[in-house]
């Protein structure tokens, strides 16, 4: 699991104030009003301010925030027998000594195990200040309360404001800066914003290799927790970057998973995921480890369907040579014995002959399908994979070859080997955002015949679109 | 010429570069679409024209999503009602790169449009689509809004103000400004109002390459640049000539006072090889070559007289015959740029850009009048 939850439903009183009540300590009295003039650090405008209208004789006023038997926002809900750390930003009128108490509770609204104690902090007048407590919540313990408290001699007097802000309640025993969903696009609300736990998302990307053959070698892109929004992902291996086929500003909903069927053999790959917010800011960027798929063939495939593909052999005649070459001209000036090169950037790999062979009728087949039927339109660009012991073409390589011509070798003395000719230049993967998907919905409709069946062979539609097993299922 | 650092100005002057064209698609002031892929662009600017920019660029589209992008309806990205290309040139040696802006320019045309398709798990997808452009600068705007009824200028106070109000354009004022000598009635043409409000400052409005409007002077400055042959110099071919055509040696000034009183002057040269006559009234070898003016700025004799003897100045030399030149392409010349050219017999003319012509080839075609 790599969300964390800040179970603070009104952490930073930006609509209103539930979940703060009065603490105005002995024999004093205090209301409560949620100013606008601008809160504590990364916790957007709006703050709790406690206002004494009669001072407090003892020590122990302050404000409390959470209720042990109020439902709703009111109530921050913990995981018993766990550590967390809470963090509460804090400002006083008056130079005051502050601290953070933190009192846990059971179902039945009654204290469980003792009250634990921050450190007490001097906290300067009219100075946004943060106080911390870290706290264990014990056995049946899942409600939480938070208590500022005053420890000085001064008291809470008529007059005097306290102002809260920013609370935070975190697994563990590492306090980050406070952000909530209105201030950090890796964050989002569970419910309705400022009245719901917020969730920071930590995104894991998972690559797992495919080796068989069924029907390349290929891997799955797997991204977990990801924040709401978009993401697009890019691989780069063999000393450059490519977008990864279909992973172009895909909604990240629960997790995203695809096949990239485009994935180099035998060089390490390495994935990284760009995440946009909703409101298309980026966030930033996560990357994969390293992944090397181990495969010794050459795999040719139409990259907008990535189920026509095919092994073949490359011959000898195969990127015998490879030209990469500019676009421009010398240009001689008045009366120079030298010209200059005035031209534009480096093309690509222009001209490159591949001559590929095929084992049998299936595989010929299979690799005039790629280039389209007489029924099916393709665009002739294939993506060709070669291990790195072969020539040193890209080993993601994107051809466009608009004349396909296949030759005999041996079919007319008995034989099955064909080979075809493979001549052209490299260009864009086209339609980067699209592909043909490996597994559909009827492959696993048609696996399992009903839906409650499917119900309950996965958890979450999630489990469902990562069963590559099923893929083709359908036929 | 456009600014740009050092270390550009010493890759375009010497040696071998590269460069190429990007460009950015704007619309209501957002941008959107950036680097474009672009191909097969011409720009043109010629000073004689109203709008001075205009060219043409190809755009080819391959969308992630398959999806095309040709415009159908009016507020279609690239629709030609107010879709903006801005277009920068980027200049590159090595690890050196340096994008300098070019043109902001109008859509005004798309005048072919195709898809190529194909069928995709049963619909239709856009495997590519190829756009052609027609671009012209943002004068286009002004030159097609024309005045509704004949009307005059809301203040006199400022030329400036008065081209802000006229134009709605953003300015980048680089000329001093002057109060307006009278209020007058803009004719039909509001282009023509911007050129004369222009005149009273000395200058000639421009659309820059940022999309502002401004102005050069209509005075020489001092070279900013020298085209030299050799293998030092950036200058390809030069094509020189003279013609009488448009040199003159009297200007008349024809036009009307406040009161319709009319307003005459002239200037004339007598002295030298243009003399209008000989100094004993005989024919001069030139004889009279009188060229006429009006300007309803001008209201009074004096105005009139200072405006001929200004004008004489500009049309009695050769600065009227065009040369046109070839040199190594280079961004950074822009029209009104004074320029030395020093020619292989080592002979210097001072020169002045009105006419630039770029496209993907490693020379552009410069016209500039001799001074």
């Amino acid at each position: 699991m790599t969300q964390t939850v800040n179970p603070v439903k009104n952490p930073s009183a930006e609509t209103n104030t539930a979940g703060f009540y009065v603490l105005p300590g002995t024999s004093g009295a205090a209301v409560l009003s949620n100013p606008t003039d601008g809160g504590a650090p990364g916790a957007s405008t709006d703050y709790v301010r406690s206002t004494w209208s009669t001072a407090s004789t003892a020590a122990g006023g302050g404000m409390q925030i959470g209720h042990a038997s109020n439902a709703g926002v009111e109530r921050i809900d913990l995981v018993a027998g766990a550590q967390y750390v809470a963090g509460v930003w804090v400002r006083a009128s008056k130079a005051k000594t502050l601290a953070l108490q933190a009192l846990i509770f059971n179902t039945s609204a009654t204290q469980v195990g003792a009250t634990a104690t921050g450190a007490a902090v001097d906290v300067p007048a009219n100075t946004w200040t943060r106080l911390s407590v870290s706290f264990t919540t014990g056995v049946g313990g899942v409600r939480g309360q938070l208590r500022v408290v005053d420890s000085d001699a001064t008291r809470w007097l008529a007059g005097n404001t306290l102002d809260v802000d920013a609370v935070m309640v975190w697994p563990g025993t590492t306090l980050p800066p406070y952000s909530d969903p209105s201030t950090n696009g890796w964050m989002a609300w569970q419910g309705v914003p400022h009245a719901s736990p917020s969730v920071l998302f930590t995104p894991v990307i998972q690559v797992t290799p495919f080796l068989d053959e069924n029907p390349s070698p290929r891997v799955e892109v797997f991204i977990q927790d990801p924040p709401p929004g978009t993401t697009t992902v890019k691989r780069t291996a063999d000393r450059r970057t490519m977008t990864v086929s279909g992973m172009v500003g895909v909604p990240t909903g629960s997790g995203v998973t695809r096949i990239d069927p485009d994935v180099p053999f035998g060089v390490s790959a390495t994935y990284t995921a760009e995440f946009v917010d909703v409101n298309g800011t980026p966030l930033g960027y996560v990357s994969s480890s390293p992944v090397t798929l181990d495969v010794d063939d050459v795999w040719i495939s139409q990259p907008l369907d990535p189920r026509l593909a095919v092994k073949v052999d490359l011959t000898d005649e195969s990127a015998t040579e490879l030209k990469r070459g500019f676009d421009g001209d010398t240009v001689y000036t008045q009366g120079a014995a030298l010209p200059r090169w005035i031209g534009g950037r480096r093309r690509a790999l222009e001209g490159l002959k591949l001559v590929a062979e095929t084992a049998n009728d299936a595989d010929a087949d299979m690799l005039q399908d790629i280039f389209g039927t007489y029924e099916t339109d393709q665009v002739p660009v294939i993506c060709v994979r070669t291990p790195p012991s072969y020539s040193r073409i890209p080993r993601t390589l994107f051809l466009a070859v608009p004349a396909p011509a296949e030759t005999d070798i041996n079919r007319r003395y008995g034989g099955s080997l064909t080979a075809m000719t493979l001549s052209g230049d490299e260009v864009l993967r086209p339609a980067p955002g699209l592909v043909a998907a490996l597994l559909r919905y009827q492959d696993t409709d048609a696996f399992y015949g009903t839906y409650s069946a499917i119900d309950t062979a996965y958890g979450s539609y999630l489990a469902r679109d990562r069963d590559y097993s099923k893929a083709g299922f359908a036929g | 010429m456009r600014t740009a650092s050092d270390n550009c100005r010493q890759v375009l002057a010497q040696g071998s570069f590269s460069f190429w064209y990007e460009a950015d698609l704007w619309y209501d002031n957002t941008r959107r679409a950036a680097l474009l892929p672009i191909d097969d662009i011409q720009l043109s600017e010629d000073d004689s024209r109203g709008v001075k920019a205009n060219g043409g660029c190809t755009i080819v589209w391959q969308d992630d999503f398959a999806r095309s992008i040709m415009p159908n309806a009016i507020g279609d990205l690239f629709s030609p009602f107010g879709s903006e290309l801005a277009i920068y040139a980027v200049v590159s040696a090595g690890s050196f790169q340096e994008r300098v802006p070019l043109a902001w320019m109008q859509i005004v045309d798309v005048p072919a449009m195709r898809d190529s398709t194909m069928f995709f798990k049963g619909t239709r997808i856009t495997t590519g689509t190829v756009l052609e452009l027609k671009l012209q600068d943002r004068f286009v705007q002004i030159q097609a809004d024309e005045f509704d009824v004949p009307s005059s200028p809301s203040q006199l106070a400022s030329v400036w103000t008065e081209i802000g109000a006229l134009t709605g354009m953003k300015l980048v004022r680089s000329l001093p400004d002057a109060p307006i000598t009278r209020s007058v009635v803009y004719q039909n043409d509001r282009l023509q109002a911007l050129l004369d409000l222009a005149d009273l400052l000395g200058g000639v409005p421009y659309a820059a390459s940022d999309g502002t409007l401004t102005m050069r002077p209509k005075a020489w400055t001092s070279p900013v640049d020298t085209l030299r042959a050799g293998d030092d110099g950036t200058l390809v071919d030069i094509q020189k000539g003279m013609s009488a055509d448009t040199v003159y040696n009297k200007v008349t000034f024809r036009g009307q006072g406040n009161a319709q009183d009319q307003v005459l002057a002239f200037s004339e040269i007598t002295e030298g090889p243009l003399r209008v006559r000989n100094p004993d009234g005989t024919r001069s070898p030139a004889h009279r070559r009188p060229t006429f003016r009006s300007n309803q700025f001008v209201t009074t004799s004096a105005q009139a007289k200072a405006y001929t003897e200004s004008e004489l100045a500009r049309v009695s030399t050769l600065s009227a015959v065009k040369w046109p030149i070839e040199e190594v392409w280079n961004p950074l010349r822009e029209l009104g740029d004074v320029i030395t050219i020093v020619d292989e017999q080592d002979n210097s003319v001072t020169a002045r850009v009105v006419g630039i012509e770029r496209s993907q080839k490693p020379t552009q075609r410069v016209t500039v009048v001799r001074g």
